[in-house]
């Protein structure tokens, strides 16, 4: 077993001796504790019983280097996680060996700032103190908030915990220390009406502290929606306004971003420059659209880039037109555009009405409460999704009906035109395959105009 | 039962072949913990090592990622909770530290004794043998197998494998150089000429499992490979994916696959608008097999039963009919020839991660449902017989129920004949996702793009969703499997070569999440399979 003092010291002469350019790496130690709550029936009773109970303890060593290579104005990179049992030389050996062939344009990493623009806190202290115990304690607030609920039937839910220390370095004096938490809880109830009609209604959330979450609130919402979705009618067909929540906002809204980034210019992907119209024939309520990297306990947030740059408040969108493109420190040099923030949660600030207005600012307001499974494009930005349960407000007949089944089919440019938000705000985060999570801060819902529904 | 000829076959890497004194130390720790106390605890360990490596190349770049990573889970059930300590530090004293904390957890958590219990015990070899298995299996296990035999087995190499990482970058470059070459040679008049962007992607996993238990020593060692070759216009994208479980030949792009990549891309290139409403769709066994995953695939998972959040139970159990005759879904982890090709498909192994024998299982059966499929805790929750269900997306996660190759049982029709039952409908060739809905039986199906039939002939025209993106199928599950007009053969074009006849349909190499996380590696497929009066927008 080789210590990780022992690393810096072999990337840098390896450095010394001109097999590689540049090197970063990140220690870090994952403690995750994880709860598996199910039903447990015993005659007409529904108790609740543990399923499984796991802890999980993951200390990693990922180390990213660039070499020479070719010398026609390419270099080689590198990543990899090392193996603490694992000899390191011969390691760090096969690592140079890989990343020579693994070409790409050359870039630099970036000189290092030298103070923090944004400072936010990203762990919830509890879990440093005392993870065990804060976990339980985490599990005790959703049992209760379970026990607290008088209609629907108890199903299952889920409580992961998750608390990451560790520190990262690069070979341009960049030292960071690392620590974050996050949290994952679900919930699910059913409500039978018979013995052959019973539906269920799962709501998942992904947070950085405890306080983020009201169990009390997912349990009665999966109860009643659960009730609910045995009321419903199919949605009519054809186009209509689709008043959507914070959680389908962050998803349509962080596609877009992938139109403002220098890779997209490099790798002539769909892109919008700075200074172009964002989406053409815009007559919607005004927003401004930026990164914010700063918001305490919001998991898109971080004080610095991966390789030291410091973060801050970045205007992308602004009365309709790019404000900035994101260029990281690889994009910026590749472009030769400046390097810009490119961190961050996604916010938007627009002067929005009341909920009230949005669902009275149509004949029919379709209101979805949750998609079955929302399939976005980030190349061409359309979106589509079976419809799990919606309310239509018909206006002219002055009715709420509960709808399920079909499929809605929008595209974000054409939809967004006439977008209309609301007052209340609200924060979602969305996790991505790869275990990281994005960040929305904003208006709680939106109104897209003229979405294609088939039923 | 042991194998006559040699075979060519991944074999435990020293690494791996190192841990299993380990395992068996940590195990007779634990169960020592369990006698000294009297309980009755049922005592598991799963060790994974898995290394990846990627080679991804561009008309920009070229990149080769390779990782490690390995870890071992201690596992104690009491009878009503599965407790687990997952890590990857592992010295064998740390281990035992471990070991020492995970029995701590138990007896303090532990609820003792009662009628609720359910206690479990591993079954003996002789009995795991009495169950009807695969050839390819039990000619891996040794004569004289008992508790104390490390049983090996090992995925067949028909080509070999590779030497190196160098090797998979080459042969990603290989693929980008015949790719590019294709593209050049596209008429002017191609919608798909002017590709922004060409890459080829070749990943290979090997992944080794050890597994101790009462009854059992197991090993395993999984080859999966997988070759994407895609090609980017102005946002919109054709692509061809292949891979398997085997040795190189996994990863052999033919001419066809090439052209398949631009003809979808034109397409897509080319395609209007559809019209929604309810068509005549004839589903390629990807679109089928997703069909298949989605429909009672995930309805079907032990674990969704056992939580209360799937319908199948009641139907099961009230033996209520959801299809007509064609509607025949099985799940099977013992696909070890995967359609035409002569290796394993995707979603196939040995052994599941709780150390249990992959075996076929009817899902659906005429229309029937069938029990489901389970892993430990949900087939003693529901007392229902286990199968080889169990997975986790890795060491770091928990078991559940998961679907290894589903698909919809072949029927006797070819290609031809199932295309000429269609007066007006669609053919849809590309799966673009797919989302379960077990308690309330809906459906969707994502769809790339479609073409047009009329009269049991492609018209040519293609269309792609109202809004320009991909075409979702919804609906009712059982609606659909009622509206089943036949299914092809395995072979729907008659266009086998070779001795042996293919036994199942092709599965794809796809992917699978669960609770909108936990994402595994999964088959889906089937034959081609054509139904009526689906609800397209």
């Amino acid at each position: 077993m080789w210590k990780v003092s022992e690393l810096e010291a072999r990337l840098e002469s390896l450095v010394s001796r001109g097999e590689i350019n540049e090197w970063k790496y990140s220690e870090t130690e994952k403690l995750r504790k994880e709860f598996y709550l199910i039903q447990e029936k015993t005659g007409s009773e529904v108790q609740v019983g543990l399923d499984q109970d796991r802890m999980v303890n993951q200390s990693e060593v990922n180390v990213m280097i660039t070499v020479p290579a070719g010398g026609d104005g390419k270099h080689g990179v590198g990543h990899r996680k090392l193996s603490l049992k694992l000899d390191l030389n011969s390691q760090l050996s096969q690592l140079v060996d890989s990343a020579k062939m693994s070409q790409e344009k050359q870039w630099s990493l970036p000189g290092v700032s030298k103070r923090a623009k944004v400072r936010p806190e990203l762990c919830y202290k509890g879990l440093i103190s005392n993870f065990d115990q804060t976990s339980e304690g985490i599990l005790e607030d959703m049992n209760q908030a379970i026990a607290s609920v008088d209609s629907g039937i108890f199903n299952s839910s889920e409580i992961f915990v998750t608390r990451t220390q560790g520190q990262s370095k690069t070979s341009t004096g960049f030292e960071k220390e690392i620590n974050s938490s996050k949290i994952f809880s679900e919930v699910c109830f059913s409500y039978d009406r018979s013995h052959e009609e019973s539906e269920e209604f799962l709501i998942t959330e992904w947070n950085c502290h405890p306080e983020q979450f009201n169990y009390l609130q997912m349990c009665q919402d999966s109860a009643l929606f659960a009730e609910k979705s045995l009321e419903t009618v199919r949605p009519p067909s054809g186009e209509m306004s689709v008043l959507i929540h914070s959680d389908v906002i962050a998803e349509i809204m962080h596609d877009s971003l992938s139109h403002l980034r220098g890779e997209s210019e490099y790798y002539q992907m769909p892109f919008l420059s700075e200074g172009s119209e964002f989406v053409k024939g815009f007559d919607g309520d005004a927003f401004e659209m930026s990164l914010d990297p700063g918001a305490d306990y919001m998991l898109g947030s971080a004080s610095f880039g991966r390789f030291g740059t410091a973060q801050q408040a970045y205007t992308l969108v602004k009365n309709n037109k790019v404000m900035g493109n994101i260029n990281s420190p690889q994009f910026a040099q590749y472009t030769g555009r400046e390097q810009t923030p490119y961190l961050g949660n996604l916010r938007i600030e627009a002067k929005g009405k009341p909920f009230e207005k949005l669902t009275a600012s149509s004949d029919k307001v379709l209101e979805i409460l949750q998609f079955s499974g929302l399939f976005t494009s980030p190349l061409d930005l359309t979106f589509s999704s079976e419809i799990r349960l919606a309310r239509l407000y018909d206006n002219e007949r002055g009715t709420v009906q509960y709808i399920k089944g079909g499929s809605l089919s929008g595209n974000l440019m054409s939809n967004l035109k006439g977008v209309m938000w609301s007052k209340e705000q609200s924060t979602a985060h969305i996790a991505e395959w790869s275990g990281s999570c994005k960040g929305y801060i904003g208006p709680k819902h939106a109104v897209l105009a003229d979405v294609m529904i088939s039923s | 039962m042991s194998e006559s000829q040699s075979v060519d076959r991944a074999q435990l890497s020293s690494q791996a072949e190192a841990m299993k004194p380990v395992l068996e130390k940590v195990y007779s720790q634990l169960r020592q913990f369990a006698n000294d106390g009297d309980r009755d605890w049922y005592i598991s360990l799963v060790y994974e090592r898995r290394a990846t490596a990627s080679a991804r190349a561009n008309n920009k770049k070229t990149a080769l990622d390779e990782d490690l990573n390995e870890g071992l889970v201690l596992r104690v059930y009491d009878g009503s909770t599965m407790y687990e300590e997952a890590c990857d530090q592992m010295g064998e004293s740390e281990l035992l530290a471990k070991a020492e904390r995970l029995a701590g957890r138990v007896m303090v958590n532990s609820v003792e004794g009662g009628d609720s219990l359910r206690p479990y015990s591993s079954p003996s070899w002789s009995d795991r043998l009495q169950a009807e298995l695969d050839p390819e299996i039990t000619s891996q296990i040794p004569q004289d197998v008992d508790s104390e035999t490390w049983v090996n087995f090992g995925t067949r190499w028909g080509q070999g494998y590779w030497g190196s990482s160098a090797e998979i970058l080459q042969h990603a470059q290989s693929v980008l150089s015949e790719l590019s070459q294709r593209h050049d040679d596209l008429p002017d008049s191609s919608s798909a000429k002017g590709a922004q962007m060409l890459t080829s992607i070749v990943s290979s996993e090997v992944v080794e499992y050890l597994f101790v238990d009462e009854s059992v020593k197991m090993a395993q060692t999984l080859t999966r490979d997988r070759v994407v070759a895609f090609a980017l216009k102005d946002g919109q994208r054709g692509v061809v994916i292949k891979g398997g479980l085997g040795g190189l030949e996994t990863t052999r792009l033919m001419e066809s696959d090439y052209e398949e990549v631009f003809d979808n891309l034109q397409m897509v290139m080319d395609s209007e608008p559809l019209k929604p409403g309810r068509y005549k769709l004839l589903m390629h066994p990807a679109i089928s097999g997703v069909f298949a995953h989605e429909a009672f695939g995930h309805t079907q998972e032990g674990d969704t039963w056992a939580r209360g959040r799937s319908k199948a139970k009641m139907l099961f159990e009230n033996k209520i009919k959801v299809g007509n005759e064609h509607s025949n879904i099985l799940n099977n982890p013992a696909v070890f020839k995967n359609g035409n090709d002569d290796f394993a498909g995707w979603g196939s192994y040995y052994f599941d991660e709780e150390g249990w024998l992959a075996q076929s299982n009817y899902l659906v059966k005429d229309g029937v449902l069938q029990a489901p499929m389970t892993n430990l805790t949900s087939s003693l929750r529901l007392n229902v017989p286990r199968t080889a269900n169990g997975k986790r997306e890795s060491w770091t996660n928990a078991i559940y129920t998961r679907q290894t190759n589903t698909y919809f049982e072949e029927g006797d029709l070819t290609f031809d004949e199932l295309l000429g039952k269609i007066d007006y409908g669609f053919l849809a060739t590309v799966p673009y996702g797919g989302m379960e809905d077990p308690k309330g039986m809906g459906i969707q199906v994502g769809i790339q793009f479609l073409q047009e039939v009329q009269d049991g002939k492609l018209t040519g025209k293609v269309f792609k969703g109202p809004a320009g993106g991909s075409i979702q199928m919804t609906g009712y599950v059982p609606d659909y499997l009622n509206a089943i007009m036949g299914k092809t053969k395995i072979d729907a074009f008659e266009n086998h070569q070779g001795e042996e006849e293919p036994t199942h349909p092709w599965n794809e190499a796809g992917g699978c999440g669960k609770y909108h996380k936990e994402s595994v590696v999964a088959g889906c497929g089937g034959p081609y399979m054509l139904v009526d009066d689906v609800l397209l927008g």
